[in-house]
């Protein structure tokens, strides 16, 4: 009677702690990255932590919308411009609370703009036309620039507002980079409850979030690195993910075949290039730069990934459908040779060092191809590959000493359309004030004065037509220069469990809202 | 296999077809294709040379630096041999894919890296060996003879030491170089190994796979090359000390 018992409460215990882990698993979503973050703070950190923690855990005034292409109000429920273009302002939402309780106003915005550009890294290149803020009332703000800027008002987007409490509690000398490097304190949905790097991330709901908590809604995020998209695919099929980012293209057929699996492919904004330094060793001179790219194989890399091709060196539907820019790189290796001995390399004899994302099989796919052909002219490349951040913070450090003994010549990279202007290609991948070092993505630290002057032109200028032309010959002008291999445009893909819902496209492979998914029942 | 690889097969094993990519075995591609369609066959032909040619070179390197110390140390005895065999206690306390881990983290990745990484660790274990059959040796008659007649140490060593305590070292060697292959393996497997597009034999197992759940044929046949070629060499070390152990039963017959 008395094992009969013990038996009885034992199986009772076991089912209850087995029913309430099933309970928590549904407002849990398992999400298997693609990527790797350096950083949570929003305004000290790289690009990658902009739209890392954008989406989740900090919120701005503005957001893109669904379709990348128009702007909505977030943190503000409307804004006005001058007719200048040089004034902006901002009636803010009411009722809005950062995750620590703080009610959000306009003192806050500007204290994150003014943090933003004390600390001069990512977030600032957003903001770097802003002269002055002015808050006349605590649900108004004003931005006042020294110059009209189109790239101001859709690059508010990663202007992340921090609670002005956190900033100040946690303030060691550092302006709290110290603590907001592994805290966040926004006003998004989720709170970040522990961050092991490169092992996992998890958030928990912040219960003061504007939007609220409707039933269905996942309250916990766990956000795990596993670098292989084989060990992702094993992962998702037996159910440990929910959610994978890292999905190559020779496993799709199996699984489409899983009943269990919603499997997505969408072909978004962003592209695929290699930068190639422009200031250090072979790579530093055009001609070898152009040589490279008509060793680009576009059709064997689209075979290996699923791919397409990018006809230029950003997302060219933004500048019109109706304009076409001509390829002045098709395959060709006699034109490589013939570049290659104008440059003074008729034998090749060099090597070029290739840095590419642990786990991104595109990339790895971009470097074999790249050095198959580069080997038949006598050309070697090696190969290595980090984690995301390291590789951010080589390419960055190396700006510092442009020491030609350690450049990296060839540097895999993809990059989406953020806000929905040409600019966001032209000025911060290719603008002299786009170099690592100012916060930017010009890792092949390119540095063209007729091209700053045109993208600065288009900047500024009023005149929509003008401006069209002016990023128009940008392009062209960055592409005749070969600042990078442009290596194809991205068809992304993505696996859910069957009973995830609500993922919403924003046009590439790091931007998720996972708030708006839920599970259904 | 190893010396002349064309024999075994007309295909370039780095030419890319990515037409063909990730094809099953057939007429045309025995072994099937990889992920860039280059012929497995081909890289398997030629990954036999690297392979093979790898592993020989940690044992040789191992096993002459080793020798010659143990040789050494075991003959000089009293402090240099107390001295010395506190260095090699020292390299015989770290696991060796450690070892090599940390050394190609500073001389960079690659396939001689890691050789050179391996013999730095392995040698420890020959010299080890080296000098215990030195110190049973030297102690006999036609040894001591020579000192009295006072021959010179190097001949002593050369002529009359060495040949004598050769041969329990050589029958390591030979199974060691078994050993070594997979470590290599191991190595290219965490990517400190050979470079692409080398086809080495490990480097190829640890691309095939990520494809082995829908393409099982690509890591498969690498990894059965290194199985056999580690089954060649333990029956190969078995045979060496058959003929070199004169209390076996090969030698007596």
């Amino acid at each position: 009677m008395a094992i009969h018992r013990t038996l009885v409460t034992v199986l009772l215990v076991f089912t209850a702690f087995v029913g309430n882990a099933s309970a928590q698993s549904e407002n849990v979503l398992n999400v298997g990255k693609y990527t790797q973050l350096g950083s949570y703070d929003p305004h000290a950190g790289a690009l990658d932590t902009l739209w890392w923690t954008g989406n989740n855990f900090y919120e701005s005034l503005l957001d893109v919308n669904d379709d990348v292409a128009s702007l909505r109000p977030v943190l503000a429920t409307s804004w006005t411009a001058s007719r200048d273009g040089k004034t902006f302002t901002f009636r803010l939402r009411e009722g809005v609370k950062f995750s620590d309780g703080t009610a959000f106003d306009s003192t806050a915005v500007r204290l994150s703009a003014e943090r933003a550009q004390a600390l001069k890294k990512a977030a600032s290149l957003w903001i770097k036309p802003l002269a002055r803020i002015e808050t006349p009332s605590p649900t108004t703000v004003v931005f006042h620039l020294d110059q009209p800027n189109t790239m101001f008002l859709p690059g508010l987007r990663f202007l992340l507002i921090v609670s002005p409490k956190a900033l100040k509690e946690h303030d060691k000398g550092d302006q709290a980079q110290g603590w907001l490097r592994d805290h966040t304190a926004g006003t998004g949905p989720y709170v970040l409850e522990r961050w092991e790097p490169n092992i996992i991330h998890v958030g928990k709901k912040n219960p003061h979030y504007w939007r609220g908590w409707p039933a269905g809604k996942f309250t916990t995020i766990n956000l795990r690195h596993v670098y292989e998209p084989e060990t992702q695919r094993l992962m998702i099929e037996k159910g440990e993910l929910d959610w994978s980012e890292n999905v190559t293209k020779d496993a799709l057929p199996a699984l489409k075949r899983n009943a269990n699996l919603t499997v997505y492919e969408k072909a978004g904004t962003s592209i695929m290039v290699t930068y190639l330094n422009t200031n250090a060793g072979p790579t530093k001179d055009p001609k070898v730069r152009q040589a490279i790219h008509h060793l680009w194989n576009q059709d064997a890399f689209n075979a290996i990934t699923g791919h397409a091709a990018s006809p230029g060196p950003l997302f060219t539907p933004i500048l019109g459908a109706d304009w076409k820019l001509e390829n002045p790189y098709p395959f060709n290796a006699e034109r490589a040779k013939k570049l290659l001995a104008e440059a003074g390399y008729p034998n090749g004899g060099f090597t070029l060092r290739f840095q590419s994302q642990k786990g991104d099989v595109d990339k790895r796919a971009i470097f074999e191809l790249m050095q198959a052909e580069l080997n038949k002219l006598n050309i070697k490349v090696e190969f290595f590959d980090d984690t995301w951040p390291a590789l951010v913070k080589r390419a960055t450090d190396w700006g510092a000493t442009k020491d030609p003994n350690t450049a990296i010549h060839l540097f895999g990279y993809f990059r989406p359309m953020f806000i929905p202007t040409a600019l966001d290609f032209l000025f911060n991948m290719y603008h002299s004030e786009g170099f690592p070092t100012k916060g930017g993505r010009n890792f092949t630290y390119y540095a063209n004065p007729e091209y700053d002057k045109l993208v600065n032109e288009a900047m500024t200028t009023g005149d929509r037509d003008r401006a069209l032309r002016l990023e128009r010959q940008a392009a062209e002008l960055v592409w005749k220069d070969a600042a990078v291999v442009v290596n194809g445009r991205i068809v992304d893909k993505f696996v859910a469990r069957k009973d995830v819902k609500g993922f919403v496209y924003l046009g590439d492979r790091v931007s998720f809202r996972y708030y708006d998914m839920y599970r259904e029942k | 296999m190893a010396v002349a690889p064309g024999l075994f097969t007309g295909q370039d094993p780095n030419a890319i077809a990515f037409l063909e990519r990730l094809k099953a075995p057939s007429l045309a591609h025995p072994l099937g294709t990889d992920e860039n369609g280059r012929d497995l066959w081909a890289r398997l032909v030629f990954g036999t040379r690297p392979t093979l040619l790898a592993g020989v070179s940690v044992i040789a390197l191992s096993l002459v630096v080793g020798s010659a110390a143990g040789l050494a140390v075991g003959y000089a005895g009293r402090h240099v041999d107390e001295l010395l065999m506190r260095v090699i206690e020292f390299f015989l306390a770290f696991p060796q894919v450690i070892w090599a881990l940390a050394i190609a983290t500073v001389m960079g990745r690659g396939l001689v890296v890691c050789v050179l990484a391996l013999a730095l660790t392995w040698w420890a274990q020959y010299a080890r060996l080296m000098r215990a059959q030195v110190l049973v040796v030297k102690e006999r008659e036609f040894v001591l003879a020579s000192r009295a007649l006072g021959q010179r140490a190097w001949r002593i060593l050369l002529r009359h030491l060495l040949p004598n305590c050769v041969s329990t070292v050589l029958v390591k060697a030979t199974i060691d170089v078994s050993l070594a292959i997979l470590l290599l393996a191991a190595l290219s497997f965490l990517g400190v190994g050979a470079q692409p597009p080398s086809p080495e034999w490990g480097a190829m197992v640890t691309i095939g796979r990520k494809y082995l759940l829908d393409y099982p044929w690509y890591a498969t046949f690498p990894g059965l090359a290194i199985f056999l070629m580690v089954l060649a060499f333990n029956i190969l070390g078995e045979r060496v000390r058959d003929v070199l152990d004169p209390t076996s039963k090969t030698w007596r017959a």
